[in-house]
């Protein structure tokens, strides 16, 4: 698993950052070559006042939810909530520990070995740094990427894998049973009893299940249950990463920018 | 690749801004969208849900506007949408209103409604809609006679003067330095210009200074939303600044119209490039404005009225507000419907929904939605701040029997201010307030001439086409509906052909 991780990482982050440069590629093109000027007429007299950022941000984050799936798809719903509760807080730890162990490996200093269990080793490979970050639950990895704050940090995260279990249960539960982009209860008086068929998408139950397995190696791995199953986790994460820029999984990079130009949108009254 | 296609990839491409990129690149499609829109929630049809539409658009954008496109599909691997796919899924795209509620169930907050305006301006630029008679009648009239249902000025200031004549009334034309322009929407003066002299004899009570223009007769509503022709569209919203710089009014006057509002509010700037050269007033705020400072005298009415928020004027431009404080000034039975403001459904009249006709049958099939929300309410009357809503919603109320007598229970807002404003005027005596214009007031009978629409319809009786113009307006419907109240209006065109022949046997 370490030699074939070793070998895969390097071809697998390759192709995640041209993947990733072409997306965002094109949006960096358009935002410099289509400049013209939009936005609100600042000629309207008495226009409605804008909306605040923060108020802007709960609309575009939490509406959706409140308006629609919390009646119209309950499971999807709460599945999609708790899922990317879970999902956000993961990618920001991943972020910062592969933030910090790059840091390390640029000032020289050593990094745990975490085959070997050893605190401090200057073993750089592929494998072995994939583990400390997606290991980042951990306690040898933990102690060494946040040291004292080390404990909290693997506390905030088993409420997050918690968050992840019930989610991606919710969001498997609604996939298998079709109910995914359906609607299976009132909206709201008005459209009461309407109902709308779901799909089964090959593309979600692959990535779905990548991530499911991915939950579970990792609560695997903090409970110690399957000795290296950390290797596995990393692989599967990595596997994601391949996927990424290919598939709906890219909207975890859009979505930033889809979010702030929503925002920008509710704040100015436009919504879309 | 055929030459509409390169067309419609050009124009894809020549309009795409970095915002619309994201909302292309951004799509996970996981259809939760569908849950916002009524044309999908109702029928069940998958090729009206939001995701068609864009799907479409993404797959031309992936294959032709990416590089991993541009080989994938060279190699096979990505498909190619045709010229075929674009004809047979053009009806899609106008099976919309583009009202931008599926936003507000995207997780992402994508503008599903931008795309589905690209895609209406690559239709048109592309030449593709002009297979569509109706969209291609509002291109080509909007081109040849600035009127989106081919109106001539003639047509709509000798009916409008026609209605004013019967009720005594007086409204300004071509007058210069006045503080408003007041254009009205092609919809409106070829749809309602009779309820519209209630908002004339609005103004005129509250002695607002305003004119109307004998040249620019359409605000451009329909070529900016149901054609989305951009050349077209900008070209109106110069002919109305130019106008307004021959005249030389201060401002320019908003009247109820969903898309204008949105047009105005945000569309123009993009559509011009630079903002819009005059201030806006809408005239709800205006009226309420009036009604504050005394200008414009007030009774409460009892009518239990509820509201249908505009999409173009509330989920789009932010008036939700506006609308009900004014409401809640004129009347003491406002009833909130449900869901309201940004979130209440669509009358699915607007951007195409009404206009065209293939559309009819599946409107009001999927306007069962607004009639739940209607019906709910227990009001007597809905309003809404907009032309073409007041008439979907009646045609709703109609369909749906929510009218127990089949009277009309659709108004627009300016109707329930007016029924407000009446009986306040007929307490004070001074219901004469209405009759004529500030600017027309104490001056001679010269300029009265000049710049009243009595003195247009002068004009028009010593014009060669009087009489055929005459024919048209006993033929017309409005003319019809109007004679309901006003049975003299047809002895009124027998009095004007018998002037003309007169003046005919004179010569």
């Amino acid at each position: 698993m370490i030699e074939l991780l070793n070998i895969v990482a390097p071809v697998a982050m390759a192709i995640f950052i041209v993947g990733v440069g072409l997306r965002l590629g094109r949006f960096t093109w358009a935002l410099v070559t289509k400049r013209r000027f939009r936005g609100v007429s600042p000629t309207f007299e008495s226009p409605p006042p804008r909306m605040g950022v923060i108020p802007a941000l709960y609309a575009v984050l939490f509406g959706p939810f409140n308006h629609f799936y919390k009646r119209a798809n309950p499971v999807w719903g709460r599945g999609y909530l708790f899922y990317h509760v879970a999902i956000i807080t993961e990618v920001i730890g991943y972020t910062i520990s592969a933030l910090i162990v790059f840091a390390h490996i640029i000032v020289g200093r050593p990094v745990p070995d975490v085959s070997l269990h050893l605190a401090e080793s200057f073993n750089y490979s592929p494998a072995n740094l994939l583990a400390i970050i997606f290991g980042n639950g951990e306690h040898l990895q933990a102690n060494f990427l946040f040291g004292e704050f080390g404990s909290l940090f693997i506390g905030v995260t088993w409420i997050a894998v918690g968050f992840a279990v019930v989610g991606n249960l919710h969001l498997m539960v609604a996939l298998v049973r079709k109910w995914s982009g359906a609607v299976v209860g009132d909206i709201d008086r008005a459209a009461q009893g309407i109902r709308t068929p779901g799909r089964y998408a090959w593309d979600r139950i692959v990535v779905r299940t990548i991530i499911f397995c991915i939950i579970w190696t990792e609560l695997f791995a903090r409970l110690h249950l399957v000795p290296g199953i950390v290797y596995l986790h990393a692989l599967l994460g990595l596997t994601l990463f391949v996927l990424l820029p290919f598939t709906y999984l890219f909207h975890m990079v859009y979505n930033f920018l889809a979010v702030f130009y929503a925002v920008r949108r509710r704040m100015a009254r436009t919504i879309a | 690749m055929e030459a509409e296609m390169q067309a419609f990839v050009d124009s894809l491409r020549h309009n795409l801004t970095a915002e619309d990129v994201v909302n292309l690149e951004a799509c996970m499609n996981c259809k939760m969208c569908g849950e916002a829109c009524a044309w999908y929630l109702v029928t069940g049809d998958e090729k009206l849900h939001p995701t068609h539409k864009t799907g479409l658009i993404r797959q031309i954008y992936r294959r032709y506007m990416t590089l991993e496109g541009q080989i994938g599909g060279a190699l096979g691997l990505v498909p190619t949408p045709t010229l075929a796919d674009l004809k047979e899924n053009m009806q899609y795209f106008w099976a919309c209103t583009a009202c931008g509620r599926c936003t507000l169930a995207c997780p992402s907050g994508i503008s599903i409604r931008r795309i589905v305006r690209l895609a209406r301006a690559a239709y048109a630029d592309s030449g593709l809609s002009y297979a569509n008679p109706t969209i291609r009648s509002i291109i080509e009239n909007t081109d040849r006679r600035r009127h989106s249902f081919g109106l001539t000025a003639a047509q709509v200031l000798g009916r409008v003067g026609l209605f004013l004549r019967s009720e005594g009334l007086e409204a300004p034309v071509n007058v210069q330095n006045a503080e408003f322009l007041f254009v009205c929407p092609a919809a409106g003066n070829t749809k309602i210009p009779d309820y519209g002299i209630k908002l004339i004899k609005i103004l005129n009570a509250a002695g607002v200074s305003y004119t109307i223009s004998p040249y620019v007769i359409d605000t451009g509503t329909e070529i900016d939303h149901i054609a989305v022709h951009h050349k077209l569209s900008k070209q109106m919203l110069e002919d109305w600044e130019q106008e307004a710089d021959r005249l030389g009014v201060q401002k320019i006057l908003l009247v109820e119209c969903g898309c204008d509002t949105r047009t105005l509010y945000a569309e123009a700037s993009e559509t011009l490039g630079r903002p819009f050269r005059y201030p806006i007033v809408s005239v709800d705020a205006l009226m309420l404005d009036l009604i504050k400072q005394g200008r414009l005298p007030i009774e409460k009415t009892h009518l239990k009225v509820t509201l249908h928020d505009p999409c173009y004027a509330t989920r789009l431009s932010g008036l939700g507000d506006l609308f009900r404080e004014l409401l809640n000034l004129v009347t003491d039975n406002f009833i909130e419907m449900t869901p309201n403001r940004e979130y209440n459904y669509c009358c699915n009249g607007g951007a195409g929904g009404m206009r065209l006709p293939e559309n009819t049958a599946t409107r009001r099939k999927i306007s069962v939605l607004k009639a739940n929300q209607i019906r709910a309410t227990g009001a007597d009357f809905v309003t809404s701040p907009c032309v073409v809503c007041t008439l979907s919603l009646e045609d709703t109320c109609q369909t749906y029997q929510l009218s127990p007598s089949g009277d009309r229970m659709a108004l627009v807002l300016f109707e329930v201010v007016y029924a407000a404003m009446e009986p306040a005027l007929a307490k004070l005596g001074e219901l004469d307030r209405m009759r004529v214009p500030a600017v027309l007031r104490n001056r001679d009978h010269e300029f009265f001439i000049a710049h009243s629409v009595e003195g247009q319809m002068m004009r028009l009786m010593q014009q060669p086409d009087f009489p055929e113009l005459l024919d048209w307006l006993e033929q017309d419907d409005i003319v019809k509906r109007f004679s309901k109240d006003h049975p003299q209006v047809y002895d009124d065109i027998r009095a004007l052909r018998e002037m003309v022949m007169n003046c005919e046997n004179c010569d």
